[in-house]
């Protein structure tokens, strides 16, 4: 089995609320897939149509090859979860929570339970009515990566965690990968897809916008370039894939469409160049062009050339 | 992707489609944790009322005579029996205790019933941990049939315990036992009822509502069939329960219509769920306002908001009750033509009287009624609080409202705006208390709450108790300050904790003692009475006045009062104007007035 998620064509309305509106995902088996959106876009919809939890109006859903909705309980028992808002039973203790949820799952690995609890620095005996948003997010989590769990579905997982937890968690889901198993991350948090992420799917008002590898979405972006020659470069504005071009101190600043990176280069080595700085496409832009799409109330997606100039 | 016809990968074996029922055993046993405390209390307090009850009804009706006059008095008196269950059995003190207590405790088993099954279900899908539960190797429909194997377990044992501990205090044993099935019976009714509510509706307090006025409407349509003598009862869940008539008749078939009732709903319940999406209810919601109007902008405006819903409907409900009751006046007469015993004792009664005092005794009951909704009002705010919505609220800055006030006030100020909510809803409904209770009522649950902290929990006991007085004065007392201490006796009396019978329980009492005098400054400020009240509720009984004709001599005491209540702010009977500040006076025979008096100490 390659494919681990497979939807096409979901659709899912609430009342008058179209949540989904013929979303396409397609995770592959083993890989980390970022499902990126802005708030409100159906990320956790989706997943929640993924577990189950709520039933599609219309599309087809695949989860580890058997339907979310039917076959529920056998699939869970392979997948585990972190929602984005993780609420707990007030009286019950984090560690008890823990084991539950384990235990609801199908058991769980409690040296591996020990070691996280450690490593997210979490007590595990204080009540959960004292917890803070974060402490309630790590004791999802440590359930969920305590699990021996094929698939980890987790929904905006750093939400409310601080950068040092940030930081733990990232290295538990390259952990995860190593081990063969699949995450399907949702977020908004940029940095952490493309830290984390082989392939991504970007969402928008209950559609899939783009989708595919960090590298193949690059062609999509811009790298920004500063260089300083030892004499002016002409003729940039006049190669295809320059935008917004300026020269301050003798500095040229530029951004250029990654696929026309080296003819663009191959230009300013006629004119010496002395130093180079370039700053890789973010997913942040790419994200921003999708996010400006839908302000300027364009419905279609657009080329990257044609959305700014 | 694998060409998609297996359905089931190797990794999973295919015993893993699993039963209908994965993970009910595990959510049933942390359930069980979860109310360690709380069901045995329940159980405890459930038995503890007909124990309670059986000791003191063996003690007063300790002669045929006794039993006579109690037999005549309660015969005669719809309002008792509106109150109570069908009058059968009243020919043997295990028969009065029995009608006396039964339709209590089948309250407090409904109750138990539907916080137990809702919390489990509704309360943790709203608050979302039932997403965390399901999206684990639990079934659907899990999470439901544990809550409802919990709450049936929780009938069951409390069955057992009545049926023991009745016996043990000296009752027939098959009767007893009769007589706990028959609550435990009612509970599981009102679980498979509850199982449904938390389907149909998306928020937990709807839910309650939805079960709490089922309970009410299933009350009435019973009171209507024993008042009257009818089928009418048989439209009632609490109405089988009782028509197993323990110790008298000793029927154990309306048991099982209670029974195949309870599992047709959880069938029922367990379909509808199949039909929903995780969160939601049964219809979608609608998009509201995109900005808010400015009657919302101040936390008594979001107060009144957030509670719209429950002020109109315990309106409406308390507007129907008091129609029903209305409707039944008449039947006071039929009764009392009825009853030989009581026109051997009474005479040739006034039954002009009698009908006031059934007016006034319902009154009564509506009045608690308004009371136990002034609680929940003023509840929602600690709900508000531990939810951590008051936060914000709190920290806002609205001219005269909530920040408007010294820092160290504004959270009692937010539950006072919540408590407020409650005081105006008792004023609409109990008309007679229009005068400012409400606000004095306010002021003591601000001065008692504003010594904690928001969140914190010490007081909780405390804010119940301080917000009865809030809803109780709209009974009989004209809006008048009456005892503090009162309110809280009377609904300790009606919910049956007094030992003494039922009649006098009510009104009279209340009249004869508690109107007119000042309120007890002590209890209002630190919410509690001098230890020796209670010795004296929980202490033996001490000599009493042989039981005669005191209950119903003791209603017919009442007209003035209770034409104060239910006239408005009329206050009195007419032709009979009082000046403010002075006392009621008891009206009727030298020798009710005694009556009343005596049983008022
Ligand atoms: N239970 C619900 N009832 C009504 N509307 C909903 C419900 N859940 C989500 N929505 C709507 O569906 C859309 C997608 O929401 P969601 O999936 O939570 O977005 P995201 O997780 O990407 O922030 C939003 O417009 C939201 O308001
Ligand atoms: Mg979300």
């Amino acid at each position: 089995m390659t494919t681990a998620i497979s939807v096409s064509g979901l659709v899912k309305t609430f009342g008058a609320t179209r949540a989904l509106d013929g979303l396409d995902l397609e995770v592959r088996s083993g890989e980390v897939h970022g499902f990126l959106g802005p708030n409100g876009s159906g990320k956790s919809t989706t997943i929640r149509v993924l577990l189950g939890l709520l039933r599609a109006d219309a599309g087809r859903v695949r989860l580890l090859d058997g339907d979310p909705w039917r076959d529920a309980v056998a699939l869970h028992r392979r997948l585990a979860y972190v929602p984005g808002d993780v609420t707990l039973w007030p009286g019950i203790t984090g560690g008890e929570s823990i084991d539950l949820l384990g235990r609801l799952r199908g058991g769980l690995d409690p040296r591996r339970r020990a070691e996280l609890l450690d490593r997210f620095d979490l007590d595990p005996r204080k009540k959960a009515r004292t917890y803070s948003k974060g402490n309630r997010q790590k004791v999802a989590l440590v359930a969920a990566l305590a699990s021996d769990a094929e698939l980890l579905v987790l929904d905006e997982p750093t939400s409310g965690l601080d950068p040092l937890m940030e930081a733990v968690f990232q290295e538990c889901i390259r952990e995860v990968r190593a081990e063969g198993r699949t995450v399907l991350l949702s977020s908004h948090i940029l940095a952490e897809a493309e830290a984390l992420c082989d392939r991504v799917s970007i969402i928008r008002l209950g559609r899939t916008v783009q989708s595919g590898s960090l590298a193949e979405l690059r062609h999509l972006t811009r790298t920004s370039i500063v260089v300083e020659t030892a004499r002016p470069v002409s003729g940039l504005d006049d190669l295809p894939g320059v935008h917004e071009l300026r020269h301050e101190d003798g500095r040229a600043h530029f951004d250029v469409d990654t696929d026309a990176l080296d003819g663009v280069l191959r230009h300013l080595l006629g004119s010496g160049v002395r130093s180079l700085t370039s700053t890789p496409p973010t997913l942040e832009e790419l994200f921003l062009r999708h996010y400006g799409d839908e302000l300027s109330g364009n419905g279609a997606v657009r080329e990257p050339a044609e959305v700014r100039s | 992707m694998s060409a998609a016809t297996a359905i089931r990968p190797a990794a999973g074996p295919p015993a893993e489609r699993g039963p209908a029922v994965a993970g009910t055993g595990a959510l049933f046993r942390f359930a069980l944790r979860r109310d360690r405390v709380r069901l045995p209390v329940w159980i405890a307090v459930g038995t503890f009322m007909v124990v309670l009850q059986s000791v003191s009804s063996q003690a007063l009706y300790d002669s045929p005579a006794d039993l006579a006059a109690y037999r005549a008095s309660v015969g005669t008196n719809a309002a008792t029996i509106a109150l109570a269950g069908p009058p059968v059995g009243l020919d043997t003190v295990a028969g009065a205790v029995a009608f006396e207590i039964s339709g209590t405790v089948m309250l407090i088993a409904a109750l138990m019933a539907m916080f137990t099954v809702a919390r489990h279900t509704r309360a943790d899908e709203e608050a979302g941990r039932t997403e965390l539960v399901r999206a684990a190797r639990v079934d659907r429909h899990a999470p439901l049939l544990a809550a409802v194997l919990l709450a049936a377990l929780a009938c069951v044992l409390l069955a057992v315990a009545i049926g023991a501990a009745v016996t043990a205090s000296g009752l027939p044993a098959g009767g007893s036992f009769l007589l706990g099935a028959a609550v435990g019976a009612c509970g599981l009714v009102f679980t498979g009822i509850t199982a449904v509510a938390v389907q149909v509706s998306g928020h937990t307090r709807p839910a309650y509502g939805i079960v709490g006025g089922l309970f009410a409407v299933a009350f009435v349509l019973r009171a209507v069939g024993d008042i009257q003598g009818n089928w009418v009862v048989w439209t009632s869940p609490v109405g089988w329960a009782q028509a197993t008539h323990p110790y008298s008749g000793d029927r154990w078939l309306p048991l099982v219509l209670c029974l195949a009732v309870a599992a047709a709903f959880v069938v029922v319940g367990l379909a509808l769920l199949d039909r929903r999406d995780l969160g939601a209810g049964l219809t979608q919601p609608r998009p509201g306002p995109a900005t808010a109007r400015r009657s919302l902008l101040s936390p008594l405006g979001l107060a009144v908001r957030l509670q719209r819903g429950a002020l109109v409907a315990w309106l409406v409900g308390l507007a129907l009750l008091g129609v029903v009751y209305g409707a039944l006046a008449e039947s006071v007469e039929t009764l009392i033509g009825q009853n030989e015993e009581a026109l051997l004792v009474f005479g040739n009664p006034d039954v002009d009287r009698l009908v006031d005092a059934y007016l006034g005794t319902t009154f009564a009951i509506t009045a608690i009624l308004a009371s136990a909704y002034a609680v929940s009002a003023v509840l929602r705010a600690r709900a508000e609080e531990s939810a951590d919505r008051a936060e914000p609220v709190l920290a806002g800055d609205e001219p005269g409202g909530v920040a408007g006030q010294p820092r160290h006030r504004r959270p009692a100020r937010f539950r006072a705006d919540h408590g407020r909510v409650g005081g105006h809803h008792r004023a609409g409904a109990g008309g007679a208390a229009r005068r400012g209770g409400g606000v004095l009522a306010d002021g003591r649950c601000r001065g008692r709450l504003r010594a904690r902290d928001l969140g914190g929990h010490r007081s909780r006991g405390r804010a119940v108790r301080s917000a009865a007085p809030a809803g109780d004065r709209a009974g009989l007392d004209g809006g008048r300050p009456a005892p503090a201490g009162d309110h809280v006796r009377r609904v300790v009396r009606l919910a049956g904790l007094d030992r003494r019978p039922l009649p006098h329980r009510l009104g009279p009492h209340d009249a004869a003692r508690g109107v007119g005098r000042r309120p007890d400054r002590r209890f209002a400020r630190r919410g509690r009475r001098p230890a020796g009240h209670r010795l004296r509720r929980l202490a033996p009984a001490r000599p009493r006045p042989r039981l005669t004709v005191a209950p119903t001599r003791a209603l017919e005491a009442l007209p003035p009062v209770t034409r104060s209540g239910t006239g408005g702010k009329a206050s009195n009977a007419p032709g009979e104007a009082r000046p403010s500040g002075q006392p009621f006076r008891v009206g009727g025979s030298p020798a009710a007035r005694a009556s009343a008096a005596r049983t008022g100490s």
